[in-house]
């Protein structure tokens, strides 16, 4: 009786512990494209002149950068090692990108919140110039000059001047919006009067800080809010739309002025930016160059969890019909967070 | 010797539900192998919390509702989250498997087909039969619903939803010469219709979710003959009777009563949750829910041999009934299974006056009956599939 107690116990612990360990991404393998999609992909190449870099578990089930043309091809590895690489993000000048690199091995992106589990880290885009660029820092942008980048610890978010390493504290979500907040890919506009920011912990919604007035809009709920290059919009993920029969998720953009949205969010059709026809249509991960003509972005058929399951990478040029978007992996690992830089 | 036999048949009742439910994951395993699923959909996540926004509810039941992590795979879902709902004195064990299907993002279509199995040691309160075991299983009454999400989350949602009398509805019990119907809780079917219209709302917060629900309950009848389906042969000698004629020839009646003269109220319910989703893997939820019909439940005449139409008010009615429920999802990437507890909590019993007929007794709401508390319980494991 008391051994059939101890295997009951000893099973459900095992279940349990099981559960609750953190899983790294499958490494996956190649997946062929459809006919549909490779008359796509052939039709984009060599009509987009640039890279695109993005984090994936291709290589290594804890995430590595790769990189590869704009068009789709040459995919190459960018980074190396046993520690969480994503986030990565151009330089200006699309020599060298800027990412997130775990302290020590697999970290999930939940973690992101933690500070003290990360680090950035900056690489030349041809693979040389590996260096640290900020301690205890996630989620780092560059900004238009170059010259400084943002990134957010926590609830406080700072503009760091890579040439003197000061360091300024721009916003602190504990002060100015709730203790416990937490705030997510901060982004500041191309004059830098404003920040956009996705909040969660003990907020969770997205929204605008005036920096000047100190004021908080609230635009809505989602995530991974960000500024259009123009200075005038701001597009986020938000979770309507389509979804095939995953959990709706779509990209929407809206209109600003001075820091505020011009139409209430309920409007919400107006705002329709990207969301794709057919099941992979859970989108996440948008992001423009630096002219705002290209977005590149992940998305999956099923599965949520940014770190883990199969995003795929889509590209597409803003105006265009949104079937025109294309397909550039072709993989059932984890692609995500990518970045594109078009050479003018 | 009753006891004995219900000692017997609940344990025998986890081993076949405990049987049950692994033939049905092995099934699930070997659908991977002949096209439920392509080599190349290696996850079949879940919709319900999750993404970066407020998630839904998978719709359905009350009691244990399942609450998991968000996204899905395959056009078609299936849940199957079986109920074993126990005290000394019964054993229910109940399932109703839930296909679902998303034409858009934004809505989905339901049906549940629900299948049991029932132990009880039955009470008749006319002191007439002493307590004796029964039993009763087969299919209950299938639900179809569609749900609408809306709001610039998706953070509200309608619910519709149509039952059909497909179960049985009049099970007895004892010898062709005495029957007694069995009470309606070992019902498997109600004999009505009924709509269901639910509003929910819910909001992310800090690693979980709030989700609220309200929902209310018409029930109603149709007769496609026009009439009772008992009036040519039980009920032979109330067909001339004209004081209760519309009761026996019908097409419509806005009202729940079946042929046999039960009769169900509208009701109202809600249930509030908090679902928390820290852990990796692991959707902890804590759920409470409420139900209050809108009048008293009438039962049909016991005895069934009788040929009697006698309904009257139903000594098992309750006023008021809630739930308390834990849950939690191992939120895996085949498939997820859900565990659940619940302790049910009712009102106090009415107690009959002099007249039988008086529903008032029952319809009272007293304080919970506290020497009932915690000696029913309801477990509750499950798992979800994607399909095509």
């Amino acid at each position: 009786m008391m051994f059939k107690r101890k295997a009951v116990a000893a099973l459900m612990i095992c279940c349990c512990a099981g559960a609750m360990s953190a899983q790294e991404a499958p490494t996956g393998s190649p997946v062929q494209p459809s006919d549909k999609e490779q008359k796509a992909l052939d039709a984009l190449k060599g009509t987009v002149k640039g890279l695109i870099v993005w984090s994936t578990s291709r290589s290594n089930s804890k995430h590595d950068l790769w990189i590869m043309n704009a068009d789709g091809t040459d995919p190459k590895q960018l980074t190396k090692g046993d520690d969480v690489d994503w986030f990565p993000r151009f330089s200006p000048d699309g020599a060298t990108v800027l990412f997130n690199r775990s302290k020590g091995g697999w970290v999930p992106e939940s973690d992101a919140e933690y500070p003290e589990k990360w680090d950035i880290w900056e690489i030349a885009t041809d693979g040389g110039g590996e260096k640290k660029i900020a301690e205890n820092a996630c989620w780092g942008v560059w900004r238009p000059d170059g010259k400084s980048i943002l990134f957010a610890r926590r609830a406080q978010v700072f503009l760091k001047n890579l040439e003197t390493g000061e360091e300024k504290l721009l916003f602190d979500g504990d002060v100015a919006i709730k203790k416990g907040a937490v705030v997510q890919q901060p982004s500041l506009s191309p004059d830098g009067k404003y920040m956009a920011a996705t909040l969660r912990g003990t907020m969770r919604e997205t929204g605008i800080w005036n920096l000047e007035k100190k004021e908080w809009t609230k635009t809505g709920g989602g995530c991974q809010i960000q500024w259009f290059p123009s200075g005038n919009e701001i597009y986020w993920v938000n979770p309507t739309g389509n979804g095939g029969t995953a959990a709706p998720s779509e990209e929407l953009a809206m209109t600003l002025k001075d820091g505020k949205p011009i139409e209430s969010i309920s409007a919400i059709k107006k705002f329709h930016l990207m969301d794709l026809p057919g099941r992979r249509s859970h989108e996440y991960f948008p992001k423009f160059d630096r002219q705002g003509d290209y977005m590149v972005w992940g998305a999956t058929e099923k599965g949520h969890d940014h770190d883990i399951y199969d995003y795929e990478l889509f590209i597409w040029k803003r105006g265009q019909p949104i079937e025109t978007a294309v397909r550039i992996t072709f993989h059932t690992g984890n692609d995500r967070w990518p970045d594109i830089y078009i050479k003018k | 010797m009753k006891r004995r036999l219900l000692l017997v048949l609940i344990p025998a009742m986890c081993v076949v539900s405990a049987i049950i439910f692994i033939l049905l994951i092995r099934a699930a395993h070997s659908g991977a192998h002949c096209g439920i699923m392509t080599p190349k959909r290696q996850y079949m996540p879940w919709q319900c919390v999750g993404g970066c926004g407020a998630g839904g509810s998978g719709g359905g039941s009350t009691g244990i509702k399942w609450i998991g992590e968000g996204v899905s795979g395959g056009r078609l879902q299936m849940e199957v989250l079986p109920k074993f709902n126990f005290s000394r004195m019964f054993g229910y064990l109940i399932t109703a498997p839930r296909l679902t299907f998303k034409p858009q993002g934004n809505a989905e279509i339901g049906l549940s087909i629900p299948l049991g199995f029932k132990v009880s040691e039955v009470r008749y309160q006319t002191n007439i039969a002493p307590p004796e075991a029964a039993i009763n299983g087969g299919r209950g009454d299938v639900t179809c619903d569609v749900t609408r999400f809306f709001g610039a989350q998706n953070q509200y949602s309608w619910q519709c939803a149509l039952t059909l009398p497909t179960g049985p509805y009049d099970a007895g019990s004892g010898t062709d010469k005495s029957q007694f119907i069995l009470p309606q809780s070992m019902q498997m079917g109600r004999g009505v219709y009924s709509v269901m219209l639910g509003l929910s709302y819910s909001r992310d917060i800090d690693k979980g979710m709030l989700l609220f629900d309200g929902y209310c309950y018409y029930p109603f009848n149709v007769s496609f003959t026009g009439k009772n389906a008992y009036i040519d042969s039980d009920y032979k000698t109330y067909q001339t009777a004209s004081e209760n004629r519309r009761r026996f020839y019908y097409r419509f009646k806005p009202y729940g009563e079946n042929d046999r003269g039960g009769y169900f109220p509208p009701a109202l319910s809600c249930d509030a949750i908090y679902a928390y989703r820290g852990i990796p893997k692991m959707v902890h939820s804590v759920q409470c829910y409420f139900y209050a019909p809108l009048g008293v439940r009438w039962v049909p005449s016991y005895n069934q041999s009788s040929n009697l139409y006698d309904p009257r008010p139903d000594p098992d009615n309750r006023a008021w009934d809630a739930v308390l429920a834990y849950g939690v999802e191992f939120s895996r990437d085949i498939f997820p299974i859900f565990l659940g507890f619940a302790l049910p909590i009712h009102d106090a019993r009415g107690i009959a006056g002099a007249d039988a007929y008086d529903p008032a007794p029952f319809g009272k709401w007293h304080a919970p009956d506290w020497n009932e508390l915690g000696e029913e319980w309801i477990v509750a494991l499950g798992f979800k599939v994607a399909m095509f």
